[in-house]
């Protein structure tokens, strides 16, 4: 912005007042010009009035010479001495009379020109004849008469009178050179101050003669004569700065070169006058650039102001306040001129931008066929959702099976118009509270604020509307949906739930199921999951797999009285794997089968084992969801059981409430028959699904496992205690024994025991140990139970 | 004191003019300038040629007068031989002089006082002037003629001269030298005769002693 180092508003006001400065400087000059001209001119005239008055003077001066010298030429010895031809008295008699005449130089000429005496002979000699004898004679021959001349190289007054004897018989003649003294008088009479200088013109140029002029301005005289042309007033510089020159003639005898008076007055006395003036200029000026200095911050105050908030408006709408906060205030103030049209305009902008910017952010977040919000904008609303706290969230994913072969089929008009009509029954179907939103081509996001197993239900319902054919223009179009589910994880992103969520469709619409709820082991973009279920078998088939034991123990005896199998997967590369990595995963792809046979087999000869070694001990093998669907399962159960002699006592197997719930009729069946076969039933992580009553009574169920969330903090919170209490009551109402997981403390222990629970299982015992420990821990072990 | 001089300057004028009365016949000259203008003033000599024989006139006084602060005649012409005798006719003083070698003068004369007499020994002019008075000149002409006179205002002289051939001579104050237009022969009834010379201008200021007005004796 302050690039170049002066603000806007500082070039405004620079620039103001360099303008009025400039202005008024050149209005100024201009006066100061005109008045210097015009004093020129006035000091021209002046100066030329001065010579005419100053030629006057010379001539008066001159005439008096000649009176005065008539006058002596009279002097009755001189005639005497000049008619009887005694010049040495003549001359005598006549320098005594130059010095009478201001020290003239005297001639005595005779009457045909002859110089017969000199008072001041020149260096070079007296001269043979008088150099102006045409001025002699005639009718100058009885008074005489006076003139202004060059004589011997000096401008001088001459005065010629005859010398009457009582006829003439010569001329006396007196010459007065214009001497320094004369400038000076002629000097003094002016009352301004007028240099003088007489300078006459010689062959080789102006000459000058005397002056009223210092030494050094003297020199200069014979260029300023040459440059000035006679009677013009002129303005030169020459060694004193700049001056008026004048230069004036006089008449001259005839034969004489020009007699000339310089007149020089000095341009500053003549403007000296003016001084005033140049201070009243001065201070116009000054006052015309503080005029404009201030009129530059008004107008800085009125235009820069205004375009500032318009710069501090523009960086709102760059960071996208398009209310435009800096300009709210500025309106009232904001005038009618371009300024305040550029604000309006910019007003309108900032509209039009953020309209744009609405629309824009609308198509970027919005699907053009449904007007549902796209991928990005699910995930940006659940991102605004998750930042709000950790309400429950599940993401229902909706995949239209047969979108494509539609699309080709009814075109693609048709096809985005079917689509738009699945979006708005997807809408209507999810109610208030949920968000729909097209994620894919094909695929409908629906966020519910709801647990996993409510989710599961809403998608059923969701994948239901399309049990009917969609009605379109007269058409009834065969939707297929499938749908998967992924419950809220509090450590999981949005875009990870959409991911698990994707993942549990894709399986949902391979395997025609409506509706997948996603587990770990269904998620193929697990690269390792998806070698270890290709590998899951085979492992079985190697013996990587084994079994830990966990006790279970009677809370009245403190004895072990049998344990639950956990299986074991030591990987070749892997290593150590915990059930919870490859059991869901195994749930999922189907393995699982292959892995309960292995369990079943191997818990079961193992409780046959303890049984030959004496001990009573019965084992729990988990059952999965998908083992339910399996009837082969309980054939499995039934010949195990006979082979090895098993009572039924003795065989537990475990299945999860969610397990039997996920398909209940089925569940029911294979149950049923495992329970023929003299396996108990017993259901597992009892308290955390919504198992209904009416199916547990219809389950021949022999035991309730009370999920550990209910026990681990089981001493401490009053409302555990009164879940498991009520759990105790009713598995003893409906003749279950009831078993309490994730006991690990003495405390819990000691409650359960008074609570009538009647068996534990949990740290406090033993964590899953190998079949040896626990036959030995069966043994030698008893847990009393101690009252905290 | 006009009654002392007039019969005085009648007399010196009788002895000028008619020396010889019984011999001589009236020769009217006039003299103009070369534009034509009458020229008082003016000298004129008649030098008898050869073979006309005119006696000598015995030596004379000639008087110059001043009145009025004019030298009167302004100009006078005698022989030598002659002696000038310079008064003063005016109620102020005059210092009469003059430079010329041959009758060189100087005198302070009182109101109406007579004044030097001045011997005239030799041919030539003499300039006589005041001291006084710049203005005041005038010449004695002395020639070896034995005719001669001077024009009066009208520029005419009427001499005396016996018959016979001769040259005449011409003078006048603006000229300055001689001229000699030519021979005149008078017969015994008389000449009559008209020259003109040429002479400087005259001057302009008015009173000027070469005023045509000035310089001839008063009434
Ligand atoms: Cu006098």
């Amino acid at each position: 912005m302050r690039r170049h180092g002066l603000s806007f508003r500082g070039r405004v006001v620079v620039l103001l007042a360099a303008a009025i400065g400039a202005v008024q400087a050149f209005n100024a000059v201009a006066q100061y010009w005109v008045v210097r001209n015009a004093v020129l001119t006035r000091t021209g005239t002046e100066l030329a009035r001065a010579a005419e008055i100053f030629n006057g003077r010379v001539q008066v001066a001159t005439e008096q010479l000649g009176e005065t010298a008539r006058i002596l030429s009279l002097d009755f010895a001189l005639r005497e001495a000049v008619a009887t031809g005694e010049h040495e008295t003549a001359l005598s008699a006549l320098r005594n009379y130059g010095q009478r005449l201001n020290g003239a130089r005297m001639l005595l000429v005779s009457l045909d020109g002859h110089v017969m005496a000199d008072s001041q002979p020149p260096p070079s000699g007296p001269a043979a004849s008088f150099a102006y004898r045409s001025l002699l004679g005639g009718p100058a021959l009885r008074k005489g008469g006076t003139a202004l001349a060059v004589l011997d190289g000096q401008p001088s007054r001459l005065a010629y009178v005859p010398v009457l004897a009582p006829r003439a018989v010569g001329w006396v003649v007196a010459v007065l050179p214009l001497g320094a003294e004369d400038a000076a008088a002629l000097k003094a009479l002016s009352p301004v101050d007028i240099d003088v200088s007489f300078v006459w013109q010689s062959d080789d140029g102006w000459r000058a003669a005397g002056t009223s002029l210092d030494q050094a301005l003297a020199a200069t005289i014979p260029a300023t004569a040459a440059a000035l042309e006679p009677a013009v007033p002129m303005l030169r510089a020459d060694a004193d700065g700049d001056a008026v020159q004048y230069l004036g003639t006089f008449p001259v005898a005839a034969g004489s070169p020009p007699v000339g008076l310089l007149l020089r007055h000095r341009a500053d006395t003549a403007l000296e006058a003016y001084e005033p003036l140049v201070y009243a200029l001065l201070g116009v000026i000054l006052t015309g650039l503080a005029a404009g200095l201030g009129g530059g911050v008004l107008a800085a105050r009125t235009a820069a102001r205004p375009l500032g908030q318009l710069a501090k408006a523009a960086r709102d709408v760059e960071a996208g306040r398009y209310d435009l906060p800096t300009l709210a205030g500025a309106e009232p103030a904001v005038p009618a001129d371009e300024v305040g049209r550029a604000m309006q305009a910019f007003r309108q902008m900032a509209g039009a931008v953020s309209d744009r910017e609405r629309q824009v952010r609308h198509q970027a977040a919005h699907d053009g066929v449904t007007g549902l919000p796209n991928r990005q904008e699910l995930d940006r609303l659940l991102a605004e959702r998750a930042g709000q706290g950790a309400a429950p969230l599940s993401i229902v994913l909706l995949g239209l099976a047969r979108l494509a072969e539609l699309n080709n089929t009814l075109g693609h008009g048709l096809g985005d118009r079917l689509v738009a009509r699945v979006g708005d029954l997807l809408r209507d179907a999810a109610g208030p509270g949920a968000l729909v939103a097209r994620v894919a081509d094909n695929r409908f996001a629906v966020a519910l604020p709801a647990g996993e197993e409510q989710a599961a239900e809403a998608a059923r319902r969701l994948v239901g509307v399309f049990d009917a054919p969609v009605a379109l223009d007269g058409l009834a179009i065969d939707v297929q949906a499938g749908a998967g589910v992924a419950g809220r994880d509090p450590a999981l992103t949005p875009r990870e739930l959409l991911r698990r969520a994707d993942v549990a469709l894709y399986l949902a619409l391979q395997h025609d199921h409506g509706v997948t709820t996603y587990a770990p082991g269904l998620d193929p973009y697990r690269p390792e999951d998806v070698s270890l279920m290709s590998e899951l078998r085979a492992g079985v088939e190697r013996g990587e797999m084994a079994l830990r034991y966990q006790p279970k123990v009677d809370l009245r005896g403190g004895r072990v009285v049998g344990a639950e199998a956990l299986a074991r997967w030591t990987h070749p590369r892997h290593g150590f794997l915990p059930p919870d990595r490859f059991i869901p995963l195994a749930e999922e792809t189907g393995n699982i089968r292959h892995l309960t046979r292995w369990a079943l087999s191997t818990a079961l000869a193992q409780a046959a084992a303890w049984r030959t070694a004496g001990l009573d001990l019965g084992v729990a093998v988990n059952v999965s969801a998908r083992d339910l669907a399996d009837a082969g399962m309980a054939d499995l159960v039934r010949g195990l059981m006979g082979d090895l002699r098993l009572p039924p006592r003795n065989v537990t197997v475990e299945v999860t409430e969610g397990a039997v719930m996920r398909d209940p009729d089925a569940a029911v069946a294979v149950l049923r028959r495992m329970a023929d076969a003299g396996a108990r039933v017993s259901v597992d992580d009892f308290g955390t699904g919504h198992s209904s009553l009416a199916y547990l009574r219809k389950l021949p169920v022999s035991e309730l496992k009370v999920d550990k969330s209910f026990v681990l903090k089981l001493a401490s919170s009053p409302t555990d205690q009164a879940v498991v209490k009520a759990v105790v009551e009713l598995g003893h109402a409906l003749d279950l024994s009831v078993v309490a997981e994730g006991v690990e403390d003495a405390g819990a222990f000691a409650l359960l025991a008074g609570m009538g629970c009647d068996l534990a299982q949990g740290y406090h015992m033993g964590r899953p140990m190998p079949a040896a420990d626990l036959a030995a821990l069966a043994v030698g072990a008893r847990w009393d139970a101690v009252p905290a | 004191m006009q009654s002392f001089s007039r019969p005085a300057l009648l007399t010196a004028l009788a002895l000028a003019l008619a020396p010889f009365p019984a011999f001589a016949a009236p020769v009217q000259v006039a003299v103009t300038d070369s534009a034509g203008n009458a020229l008082p003033h003016a000298v004129v000599a008649l030098v008898p040629a050869a073979g006309t024989s005119v006696p000598a006139p015995p030596p004379r006084t000639v008087v110059l007068d001043q009145r009025k602060e004019i030298f009167r005649p302004h100009v006078l012409v005698a022989r030598p031989g002659d002696t000038l005798a310079v008064r003063n006719g005016d109620a102020k003083k005059h210092h009469s002089y003059s430079f010329t070698p041959m009758a060189k003068f100087s005198a302070e004369m009182g109101p109406n006082s007579p004044g030097p007499e001045v011997a005239l020994p030799a041919v030539g002019e003499v300039a006589i002037g005041c001291n006084l008075h710049d203005g005041m000149l005038a010449y004695a002409v002395v020639v070896d003629a034995p005719v001669a006179g001077v024009t009066g205002p009208e520029g005419k002289v009427t001499l005396e001269a016996p018959a016979g051939a001769y040259t005449v001579r011409l003078w006048h104050p603006r000229g300055s030298r001689w001229d000699e237009p030519g021979k005149l022969e008078v017969a015994a009834s008389g000449a009559s005769a008209s020259y003109s010379l040429v002479v400087e201008p005259k001057s302009a200021e008015p009173g000027a002693y070469d005023d045509p007005e000035q310089g001839f004796p008063l009434p």
